[in-house]
Order: C-alpha cells, then sequence, then structure tokens
C-alpha cells in the first residue's frame, strides 16, 4: 500500500512538474512568437517615405506646374534623399463606368515599394498602364483611361492585404504622369536613405513649403499605414502578453511550491528517524533539494516531450507559433530548476528544523490541513491569475478595437459614395445611387427582421459655409434612424440636436475653426443649405475614419428637418444584424438594395463590413486574442493539476483514518461528501479571493498602461463559481476511490 | 558519562502547557544498563529523546561523554548522534521505502561512508541479528520481530557507545522480546551503555539499575 502510494505520488510529482515545464515552454515560445507578431505590426512601408500631400483647406492657393520642378531642386539639397515620386489625379467616376486610375511617375512603383508581378513599368511620355493585381486580366490589352487609350503593360503584385493606403491599390489602373500634359501633383513622395534622415529632413520640408506658400501638408508615409496606432497597440497587446505570461510563471510556482510542503510533510516521520540515526537539518535540506531537482530534470525532459504537442495544437487553435526555440527551451530549463529550488527551499527548510523528536511523535498530524490551505492558496493565485489574464486582455483587446474604431462587426454599411471595399475598384462600372426609398423599402422588407438597427444619412457636401469666401470644406449629415449609437460619434459638449427645432451638432474641428473654442460654439447660429441652425452639441468622432461614420469637420442634423431629400445628396445606409442572425443577411441586403436599381451600368452593391478596414492589424488582434484565452486555460489547466494532485496526496494519506471512520459506522455517501464538502468550501473561499486578486490586479496594470478598463463582471463570476467546481471535480475521484476500499484494507495499511 | 541536572522539558501549545519533566538529576556510568520505567505519561521517553539530542531541555544541563551538548550546533549534535547513539524505538521506525540492509546502512550514509563499506557492515549486522537472508526485503515484508531486529542492527551498525531504547519489545510476543533483549545485552556486553524504558518488570528486572520516574521526576 504505501508502495503505492509513493507511485503515486511520483507520478503526480512527475506529471505536474512536466505539465508546467510543457506549459512554460509553449506560453514562453507563445510569448516569443507573439513577439515577433507585434514587431511585424511594425513592420510597415514607407518609414523612409515622406508624403507631401495636397493640403485642400486651402485649395484658394493656386499651384503651378513649376512647383514640381522647384520641390525636386530643393530635395536634392536635403542630406540623406534619395529619390522622388509624383502622383496626381485619380479617381473615378461615381455613376459611370470608368476604371480607378491615378497619374504616377515611373519611381512611384518603387517607392512605394509595389513590386510587379507580371510586365514591366512604363517610362514618363509612353501611352501605356501599369494595373493593379484584380486588373491582372487586362495586360496587353488596350483600355481607355481619362480619355485617352493606353496599353496595359505591367501588373503589380497583390497589395491589398498590406491595408493602409494600399487597401485600394489591387483595383487601381496606374498611369504615366504626363499622360494628359502637364499637371500639378496631388501627393509627392521623398524617399530618403534612413529614417532618421527623414526626420532630419521633415522639418526643413515644412519650413521650405511655408516660405513658398505650397498648400501640401508633410508627414512620414508610415503614419497613412497606422504606425502610430500600430505602436500603441504593440504595446497595449504586448502588456497583456507580458503579464499573462507572469501569472503563467506565479501560478506555476505555487503549484511547485505546495507540491514541495506535501512532500515534505509526507515525510516529516521518516525525516525524524534520518535525524535519529545521525543526519544533520543541513544534510536533510541537501537531500530534498537534490531529489527535488531530481524531479524537475525528469518533468522537464517529459515536459519537453509534451511540449511539441501542446504547442501543434497552440498553434492550430490560435495560429499563433508556439515551437519551442532555443530560447525558450533554455529559459523553462533554467527557469524550472530557479522555480524548483525557490519553491522547495521553503518546504525544506521547515521540515528539516522540526525537533527530531517531534517529528517520530508524528506531530505533523495537524498539518495536513496547512497544506490544503496551501494548495487553495494555490488555486486562488492561479484563479486571481487567469482572472486578472481575462481582465487585461479583455481590456486590451476593448482598447484596440477602439483605436482601431471599430463600430462592431455586426455593422455594415451600404453607400454610394465611392468608399471602397475589397473588389469593388476593381469592377469599371458605376456605383448605385441609394436612394431614401431604399431605405424605407429595407424596413418595411422581410430582411428587416433579421436586423437589430437600421439607419440612414444623406451627405450634402457645402462648398460655402458660413461666410461667404471661406475654402473650408464641408459635409452635412442628415441622418434618421439611430444613426449616432451606430456609427459611434462621442458627444464632447451640449446635446445632439432634436429634430424640429432647427438645431445641428457640429464636429471638433470645425467647431474650433468657426468659433476657436469649443465652448463658444453652443448656441451659436450657424448658415447652412439655405437656412439658420443653432449649434447645440460638438462631437468627437471615433479615431478612425471609415464609412459611415463622420469625421470632425462635419455637421450633424436630423434628416426630419429637411422634410425631403435635397439634391446632390448621397446616401448611406447602416445596418446592425441580430445578435443571433448570421453575416449572410449582409449579402441578403446588399441584393436587396442592388435589385431595387435594375438600370444597366452600375456594380452591385456591396456590404462594408468594418473588420475589412485593418486587415493586417486585425489579424495580429485576433490571434493574439487568441493565444490570451490559450493563456488563461493554461492557467486553469495548472490550477487544476495542482488541486488534483493535492486532493488525490490527500486521500490517499487519509486512508487509515477512512477505515476508522468506516469502522464507527460511517456511510460511504457520508464519507464522499466529508472529504468533498471542506474542498469546495476552501475552494469558494479562493475563488472570491482569486476574483477580487485577479480584478485588483488586472484594474492596476490596465491602468497603468494607461489602457480603457473593460471588465465583464460575468468573468469574475464565472471565476468564483469555477473555482468549488473544479477542485470538487479535481478532487471527487480520489475521494471516491478513496470511500470504495473495504474499511479493513485501510485499517491493515502501517 | 550521561550527567542530567535540574532537567525540565515544557511542551506548549497555544496556551496550554505541558510540564513533561519538572526537575531531572541523573547520572549514568559508562558501561552501565539503566531500566527506565513508570507509568505512562511520566516522562521516560522524553528523558530519553534529550539523553540521545533528539530534544533540547527547556531548562537544566545534559552533559553526554564530558560534553556539555547545550553549546553545540545542530550538526555537531547530529554528528555526535549519529557516531555514538544507537536508538531502538517501540514503534521500529524503519523507513518504508528502504530495503532491510540499507535501513541498517542509513547511519552509515550520514558518515559519508563509502558505499561498499555501507553495504558490507549493514550485511554483517544483519548476519548478527540472524537476518541474512532478507536483507533484500523492504520492512512492510518482514513480521514485528524481525522489524525491530533490523531496528537493533542499525543502532549497533555504528558499535555505539550508548543505546537508547524505547519499549523495545512492547509491540513484541514474550519470544521475539526475549531474542531482541538479548541482542541488546550483548552490546552491553561488548562495553556499550544501555537505556532502555520499559513497562515489562522481567525487563527492567535483567537491567543492572531501574530508575522509575514518576510525574516528570527521578523517584
Ligand atoms: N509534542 C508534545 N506536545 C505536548 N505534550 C507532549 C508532547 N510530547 C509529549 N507530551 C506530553 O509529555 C508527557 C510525557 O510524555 P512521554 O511520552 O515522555 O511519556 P512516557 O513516560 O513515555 O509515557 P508512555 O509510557 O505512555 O510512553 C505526556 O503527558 C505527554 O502528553
Ligand atoms: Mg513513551
Amino acid at each position: 500500500m504505501a508502495a503505492r502510494v509513493r507511485g503515486l505520488q511520483a507520478a503526480v510529482a512527475l506529471v505536474s512538474t512536466a505539465l508546467t515545464a510543457a506549459l512554460l515552454l509553449v506560453g514562453l515560445a507563445a510569448y516569443q512568437h507573439g513577439q515577433a507578431e507585434l514587431a511585424s505590426l511594425m513592420q510597415v512601408v514607407g518609414r523612409d517615405v515622406l508624403l507631401l500631400e495636397r493640403d485642400w483647406s486651402r485649395r484658394g492657393v493656386i499651384v503651378t506646374p513649376d512647383f514640381e520642378v522647384d520641390l525636386a531642386e530643393f530635395a536634392r539639397s536635403l542630406d540623406g534623399f534619395e529619390r522622388l515620386a509624383l502622383l496626381a489625379g485619380g479617381g473615378k467616376s461615381p455613376n459611370r463606368f470608368s476604371y480607378y486610375s491615378k497619374l504616377v511617375t515611373p519611381e512611384y512603383f518603387s517607392v512605394r515599394r509595389y513590386p510587379l508581378a507580371e510586365g514591366r513599368a512604363f517610362s514618363m511620355g509612353e501611352r501605356a498602364a501599369v494595373v493593379g493585381h484584380d486588373h491582372a486580366n487586362l495586360l496587353g490589352r488596350r483600355i481607355e483611361v481619362f480619355g485617352y487609350e493606353v496599353e496595359v503593360v505591367g501588373v503589380l503584385a497583390p497589395l491589398s492585404e498590406r491595408g493602409g493606403p494600399d487597401l485600394y491599390a489591387d483595383g487601381t489602373v496606374f498611369v504615366p504622369y504626363d499622360l494628359m500634359g502637364l499637371t500639378v501633383p496631388m501627393e509627392a513622395y521623398l524617399e530618403f536613405a534612413s529614417e532618421d534622415a527623414l526626420q532630419a529632413a521633415r522639418p526643413l520640408l515644412e519650413r521650405w513649403l511655408a516660405e513658398r506658400k505650397y498648400p501640401y501638408m508633410v508627414q512620414p508615409l508610415a503614419n497613412l499605414y497606422g504606425l502610430e496606432l500600430r505602436r500603441r497597440l504593440r504595446e497595449v497587446l504586448g502588456g497583456a502578453l507580458l503579464w499573462g505570461l507572469l501569472a503563467v510563471l506565479l501560478a506555476a510556482a505555487t503549484n511547485l511550491s505546495a507540491y514541495s510542503l506535501a512532500r515534505a510533510l509526507e515525510r516529516i516521520r521518516e525525516l525524524g528517524i534520518r535525524r535519529a540515526v545521525g543526519a544533520s537539518a543541513a544534510d536533510l535540506r541537501r537531500e530534498m533539494l537534490a531529489a527535488s531537482l531530481f524531479w524537475a530534470a525528469a518533468g522537464l525532459l517529459l515536459g519537453f516531450g509534451l511540449a511539441s504537442g501542446l504547442s501543434r495544437w497552440f498553434a492550430g487553435e490560435t495560429g499563433l507559433d508556439a515551437s519551442p526555440t532555443f530560447l525558450s527551451v533554455a529559459g523553462v530549463g533554467l527557469g524550472l530548476v530557479l522555480l524548483t529550488l525557490a519553491s522547495a527551499h521553503p518546504a525544506a527548510r521547515w521540515a528539516a528544523a522540526r525537533p527530531p523528536a517531534e517529528a517520530l511523535r508524528g506531530a505533523a498530524a495537524s498539518l495536513p490541513r496547512r497544506r490544503l490551505g496551501l494548495a487553495f492558496a494555490g488555486l486562488a493565485l492561479a484563479l486571481a491569475a487567469f482572472g486578472a489574464q481575462l481582465g487585461i486582455s479583455h481590456s486590451a483587446q476593448v482598447h484596440a478595437r477602439r483605436m482601431v474604431g471599430e463600430i462592431s462587426n455586426r455593422t455594415a454599411i451600404y453607400t454610394s459614395f465611392l468608399f471602397l471595399g475589397r473588389h469593388s475598384l476593381t469592377d469599371p462600372r458605376g456605383t448605385i445611387p441609394l436612394k431614401h426609398a431604399d431605405y424605407t423599402a429595407l424596413l418595411n422588407s422581410p430582411l428587416a427582421e433579421r436586423l437589430e438597427r437600421t439607419a440612414y444619412v444623406e451627405n450634402y457636401r457645402l462648398h460655402e459655409f458660413a461666410e461667404p469666401g471661406s475654402n473650408l470644406r464641408v459635409f452635412v449629415r442628415a441622418f434618421e434612424g439611430p444613426y449616432l449609437e451606430l456609427a459611434g460619434p462621442r458627444l464632447l459638449l451640449g446635446r445632439w440636436p432634436e429634430p424640429g427645432s432647427g438645431e445641428v451638432a457640429l464636429g471638433r474641428r470645425l467647431a474650433e475653426y468657426l468659433f476657436q473654442d469649443l465652448e463658444r460654439a453652443l448656441g451659436q447660429r450657424v448658415k447652412a443649405l439655405g437656412r439658420q441652425w443653432t449649434v447645440v452639441g460638438v462631437y468627437a468622432s471615433a479615431e478612425q475614419d471609415a464609412p459611415g461614420a463622420p469625421s470632425d469637420d462635419q455637421i450633424l442634423l436630423p434628416r426630419q428637418e429637411l422634410r425631403r431629400t435635397l439634391p446632390g445628396a448621397r446616401a448611406e445606409i447602416l445596418v446592425e444584424r441580430k445578435p443571433g442572425a448570421s453575416e449572410r443577411v449582409f449579402d441578403e441586403v446588399a441584393r436587396f438594395l442592388t435589385e431595387r436599381h435594375p438600370e444597366p451600368g452600375f456594380r452591385p452593391v456591396e456590404p462594408l463590413v468594418r473588420d475589412d478596414l485593418e486587415p493586417p492589424v486585425r489579424a495580429v488582434m485576433d490571434r493574439l486574442a487568441a493565444a490570451y484565452r490559450m493563456l488563461a486555460l493554461v492557467m486553469l489547466a495548472l490550477a487544476v493539476a495542482g488541486i488534483t494532485a493535492q486532493a488525490m496526496v490527500d486521500t490517499e494519506k487519509r486512508f487509515r483514518e477512512l477505515g476508522i471512520r468506516r469502522a464507527l459506522g460511517a456511510t460511504r455517501g457520508r464519507l464522499f461528501y466529508e472529504l468533498l464538502a471542506p474542498m469546495a468550501a476552501g475552494a469558494l473561499l479562493s475563488g472570491v479571493a482569486g476574483a477580487l486578486a485577479g480584478a485588483g490586479a488586472a484594474y492596476a496594470v490596465v491602468r497603468a498602461h494607461e489602457v480603457t478598463w473593460a471588465f465583464s463582471w460575468v468573468a469574475v463570476v464565472a471565476v468564483v463559481l469555477a473555482a468549488p467546481l473544479l477542485a470538487a471535480l479535481a478532487a471527487a475521484l480520489p475521494a471516491w476511490r478513496a470511500v470504495r476500499r473495504p474499511p479493513a484494507e485501510a485499517m491493515r495499511m502501517e | 558519562m550521561i550527567e542530567l541536572q535540574g532537567v525540565t522539558k515544557t511542551y506548549r501549545k497555544g496556551r496550554v502547557e505541558v510540564p513533561a519533566l519538572r526537575g531531572v538529576d541523573l547520572c549514568i556510568e559508562e558501561g552501565e544498563h539503566v531500566a527506565l520505567v513508570g507509568p505512562s505519561g511520566a516522562g521516560k521517553s522524553t528523558l530519553l529523546y534529550l539523553i540521545g539530542l533528539m530534544e533540547e531541555p527547556t531548562s537544566g544541563s545534559v552533559r553526554l561523554f564530558g560534553e556539555e551538548t547545550a553549546r553545540l550546533t545542530d550538526a555537531e549534535r547530529s554528528r555526535l548522534r549519529g557516531r555514538t547513539i544507537g536508538f531502538v524505538f517501540q514503534a521500529f521506525n524503519l523507513v518504508p521505502q528502504l530495503k532491510a540492509w540499507q535501513n541498517v546502512a542509513l547511519p552509515l550514509h550520514y558518515q559519508r561512508r563509502p558505499r561498499r563499506e555501507q553495504r558490507e557492515r549493514a550485511l554483517a549486522m544483519l548476519e548478527r541479528v540472524g537476518l541474512a537472508d532478507r536483507a533484500e526485503h523492504y520492512p512492510s515484508e518482514l513480521s514485528g520481530g524481525e522489524e525491530q531486529r533490523v531496528a537493533i542492527a542499525r543502532a549497533m551498525v555504528i558499535e555505539p557507545r550508548l543505546i537508547l531504547a524505547d519499549e523495545p519489545t512492547g509491540n513484541l510476543d514474550r519470544a521475539s522480546g526475549r531474542v531482541v533483549l538479548e541482542l541488546l545485552e550483548t552490546a552491553v556486553e561488548g562495553g556499550a551503555t544501555l537505556v532502555i524504558v520499559t513497562h515489562d518488570p522481567e525487563v527492567a528486572a535483567r537491567a543492572g539499575r531501574v530508575v522509575r520516574v514518576v510525574d516528570g521526576r527521578v523517584a
């Protein structure tokens, strides 16, 4: 019997160490690969390219083609300058057949890092075109662009995967910059030898532009790929990952020390015997540490095997590589040895310091309670870690979403604008002009039942605004339905306009421009669409522009104010599907809207879903989110393994006691209950403690990282309830086996 | 060679104090065979543990082989115990996961003797207690009497100057008890000192001197 307990303990020690090693290994490897993933966020094209963009708020300023010559000359005087590329024109006529085209100089392709998949680039003066990958079938054909016939000589590699400003490259037709004769650049690109050279040149260039009154704005091309956003995302997501790894370590350490103490307690009598025959406390300490090192080594070996299987599963679940790297193997190896020593040392010290007589008298009888207490502390810690991990990663994700400007992927937008979805550029046909009638028809169709909310907004471009002679480019958005909730502008000051009283809300930038001060904007009168309005609120847009969302230089007002659609309106319809409805409803709405416009020459309406906006960023976020969930699972697994092991050892040790109880008349059911009840009660306490500690830790970390705090109380309650359940489950099997043994067998045990 | 002066031992558990020894003066000469007798709970085992350096007195002095033991460090006390004192207990106290010969060799292990020597001396000792053929057995595979003989072999393998036995025959039948007692007495013949705690008048009668312990005092 004793041999059985020993075998069991050995197995428990080995398996738990192996599990710890494997989980740590996968965790660390995942962390490393996660770091690489995060680093890839920062690998955007154009960190050494400065972009000059036409400043449309100064549209009154005339630019002559001399600018180009002037710019080239100045650029050459800048340190580290390498190349200049120009872009002009661009666009596509909304409601008629045309390719989305841009005029570019040949350098454009290399400066933007657009590799050719087939054919060649053009040179200046040539009647030729290079097309995006979606137009690959046009290679060798002659097409009409801006009224000129050009031959398609090259096809670019697929680029839309890169997202950001490259999202639409696949559908674009590029033609030589001078195809239509003299023109002025809409964008100019200055490539430098390094990011440092770029940083040094930027203020010089800005000063030069200001001195010559050229209406261009300067920014690093990388910003268009959301470099700043990515940097912050990386911080937030990386922070969550790091804390998750620390939590795994913490859980592993408590478990290991619980084991060490359990082993020391088990052996307390034996240690007394060894003391009686002459072993000193130091001898025993050394022996115990050596033994735990042996287990660490054996567990490590087994753990490496386990980890390779586990990492495959992990990779399958999360898409994040977690195969062991040299660093993770070395790190976990060394770490586990240190962890083992550190966690075994207190127990060894304590056990060795018992007076030998006390140990021999079996004075440790009251200590198993304490050991169980430690196991529960381990559980509480693991749960705290779990809760913290949930809280941190949840907050990180919410924050990241907010940064990416996502409303929700339950929302789709249908637009008459040339806001371009994944494939819309490929199609040279025109865009369907959506109308208010389309919106009401949708509301009355059976499709409406599968939609949670639906909103409609009309956009009017105002060429003149407030004062005559102003060059501001302003849009009015007249909305109907729960547009404000769906598009998600944030109210900064005042309130939203009420219908029927001539009220509007101004975007923050516009309010600043008109009234210098946001506070002063409230109550002001503005003129638009041929009448007077009262400003009752100032709003800010989501951090990133997106179709359907109002930007900071617009005006929002209820559509009822207009009574009818005015000329020049461009409409958008926003829909949110019901939580249960499948994403297919978006396509069905698209088909419904398309079928209402049977006139030829239009491409079908397509749903724009917010997820399409930053594919690479989203991919990283999704993979990391999956990794967080895995890390949290890992921690729960560790906690359960810890409790199971303790429960097993505990019930094995109590066989004799159970036999005595049975001899005194206890039934199996009663004993089973007696074994489990303290487990569940202790675990409930650890659950509460763990959840509180976890939430607190998560809050502290989230605050320290200046991330939006988002904690789901459901998770807290789940953690509190999961603890007793897990503990009871973990203890149930060994307890059941223990009470099923015949009492006589138990009594014969030494 | 064993001198106890004014030795007291009080166990403390929370607020409860249990005085196990209340001032013991005792002198035992080299080569003596002493029996400690007395009612249960009188403090005999406690006295034995104090003499064997398994515990420290609450007050008073314990001199062993002319040395004041209070001044010794744990390592020194352990060495002294390991090289000169052999223990025999009522409950045998063998290490269950070690074979019989390994149990016997345990004191030599802590003296850092070479492995060969450990094994040879352990086997020789087992032969002397008549268990040469059970050397490879685990304690759970031996009878109580055999286990106690293994325990005696373990106590004698170091050629101790002092043997402390706490009711060594308490768990044994008369015949096995006699065998155990005879083994202990051969050690005394070899010059060792034997202090034996017992409830058995027959065992006590064989001792050279009987010390009565009553209520934590030597009567
Ligand atoms: N660790 C301890 N904590 C508290 N009290 C103790 C402890 N160990 C022993 N005692 C008490 O000390 C007293 C003496 O115990 P001891 O074991 O020396 O008695 P004994 O004479 O050997 O008895 P027996 O003949 O029954 O073995 C007893 O009252 C006992 O309850
Ligand atoms: Mg006793």
